[in-house]
């Protein structure tokens, strides 16, 4: 099935997350961002009262369905009742994108409940194109992979991750999701080298970019910079954004607030500064479509 | 087992080992080159914390009575020695009121478990399969009511509770002080959902047994549900407890109500 014209994403869309208390005045305005994404664990809902309104959401904007369960970075298969959960749900939203992590939370019928570290490894790019031959195969199109904040460096690690990235991608035909964010605290507690790493990934598969807010623990000696996506998108993280941008042009911009969650009116000025980044950062010909979407 | 697994077993392992040492992270082979206890630490602060919030969130009246210290204790050791079993954490804590019966300290205030099963059945209900209800006036339409295969609807549950909770229910929703003790005494209880809102509404036990009845996974006809119940209890109690039933809109046609195909894979059968 094929999505109607309008719901489809224009290059360089910039979207915010969906959360229920922000549903009935996106619902109720003529539509306030270019698109919206939604964690699919969250809905996936035989029926009720959040399941109409995402319906009809999905009649109003381009979704980004982002799964944060099927632990694809762990040496098991995807969870069949999980996978036909995110099919179903994905048959009935028709987003415009569907990603997952590049990390691990299952094992042995446990759900650990946090996106946990892969050890890169030829086994693991092995075991983790499989996972993904097998839900792209579920669903019938190309998924995105995200990648991860990390706070451990893993003693068994043989691959690069931009190198297991690229490897991945040629292996699966799968796109990126760049977390931006999640590069920089990586970079920051695994002291990487930021430049190298985004120099080195396949840019012409990343297929939505995101940002969002972190904070710095000091209480531990050295600090940890923790993707909590509790706060404004920080500064540093800004300054990677326009830096980078002009890489992937088109590729859509998703602002991430997940905790101390903000009013709509806040998080959407989140929204119009990637766009006036994105306006004044890239050539005139690649923000020629960055206009506003008819509501 | 590939070393993925291996590897996976232990860092899972060091996850579920509070406040590891050093020493005891999980690569021991390469517990120096880990470097960052710190690191880890932040992994299963995530995991642990996010549970615990997760249960907050579920159950926030078993929380008022508890107490924020007591509660966010009590569902730490919960998720401790029961982690999720699906991704969805919306399902998570099915188990959490009988975890709550099992603790000593809680031995004066039982019917705190209650209100948490209260709590999990409006979550149950909530995103529940839709289904349309069975009223008084299609079944007296109906030219052989009596045979008519009739069911609760996907979106209603029944919850017995151990203790006289309504009041202190009641209260709770409001927003009110939890108030004085709750007195022992059996209540049954039908969730159900209508439209937006999950009706949470004590019934008597014809009801109980008349709902319990219709449950039954093979086809059920009403006049035979009727006529058992009717054996245990009356005709006239049975006749009043199906139209408790009609009157909650908790019924529908067998034919009409769809399987639940996003159950809560934690629930007990």
């Amino acid at each position: 099935m094929s999505l109607p014209p309008s719901l489809s994403l224009p290059p360089g869309a910039v979207g915010i997350g969906l959360k229920p208390q922000h549903a009935p005045a996106l619902l109720a305005a003529p539509r306030r961002a270019d698109f919206l994404e939604l964690h699919a664990e969250n809905h996936m809902s035989a029926g009720g009262p959040d399941r109409e309104r995402l319906q009809a959401l999905a009649e109003r904007y381009p979704l980004s369905v982002h799964g944060v369960g099927l632990s694809l970075g762990g040496a098991e298969r995807p969870d069949a009742a999980h996978l036909a959960r995110l099919a179903r749900l994905v048959d009935r939203l028709q987003p415009a994108l569907v990603s997952e992590h590049l990390a691990w939370s299952r094992l042995d019928g446990d759900c650990y409940n946090d996106l946990l570290p892969v050890p890169l490894t030829e086994e693991s790019l092995a075991l983790l194109a499989r996972n993904i031959d097998i839900v792209q195969q579920a669903l019938g199109r190309r998924l995105l992979i995200e990648n991860p904040s990390l706070y451990v460096t893993i003693p068994i690690n043989t691959l690069d991750e931009a190198d297991f990235l690229t490897e991945l991608v040629a292996r699966t035909g799968c796109g990126l999701l760049l977390d931006l964010n999640n590069a920089y605290i990586s970079a920051f507690n695994l002291n990487r080298d930021l430049d190298a790493y985004l120099g080195a990934l396949p840019w012409h598969a990343v297929g939505e970019l995101h940002l969002a807010g972190h904070s710095l623990d000091t209480a531990v000696d050295p600090p940890l910079r923790i993707d909590d996506h509790a706060g404004p998108v920080t500064e540093a993280v800004w300054s990677l954004y326009r830096r980078w941008v002009p890489s992937a042009p088109e590729a859509p911009t998703l602002i991430e607030w997940d905790a101390e969650v903000p009013t709509l009116e806040r998080w959407l000025e989140e929204a119009e500064r990637a766009r006036a980044h994105r306006a004044a950062d890239l050539p005139a010909a690649s923000t020629a479509t960055l206009t506003r979407m008819p509501a | 087992m590939s070393a993925l697994a291996e590897w996976q077993r232990r860092f899972a392992a060091a996850l579920r080992t509070p406040d590891a040492a050093p020493d005891a992270a999980p690569m021991d082979d390469g517990a120096a080159e880990l470097g960052r206890p710190a690191g880890l630490d932040v992994y299963r602060n995530n995991v642990r914390q996010s549970l615990i919030e997760a249960l907050a969130t579920a159950f926030p009246h078993t929380r008022t009575l508890l107490g924020p210290r007591y509660f966010a204790a009590a569902a730490g050791d919960y998720a401790r020695d029961h982690l999720p079993r699906e991704p969805r954490l919306s399902h998570y804590g099915a188990g959490f009121a009988d975890f709550l019966d099992d603790l000593p300290p809680l031995a004066g205030y039982r019917y705190a478990s209650d209100v948490c099963r209260l709590e999990r059945a409006r979550l149950d209900v909530g995103p529940a399969a839709e289904a349309p209800v069975l009223d008084a006036t299609r079944l007296a339409e109906h030219p052989d009511p009596a045979r008519l295969c009739v069911t609760p609807r996907p979106a209603t549950r029944r919850v017995r509770c151990r203790f006289a909770v309504g009041a202190l229910w009641q209260r709770l929703e409001r927003g009110e002080a939890p108030g004085e003790s709750v007195a022992a005494g059996e209540e049954d209880w039908l969730a159900v959902r209508r439209g937006e809102q999950v009706l949470l509404t004590p019934v008597d036990a014809v009801t109980a047994a008349l709902y319990g009845r219709l449950r039954a996974p093979r086809d059920t006809a009403l006049g035979d549900a009727l006529a058992a119940v009717a054996e245990a209890h009356g005709e006239t109690a049975a006749g009043e407890a199906l139209g408790t039933l009609l009157g909650l809109g908790a019924l529908c046609e067998r034919h009409a109500a769809p399987d639940d195909d996003e159950p809560n894979e934690e629930a007990a059968p």
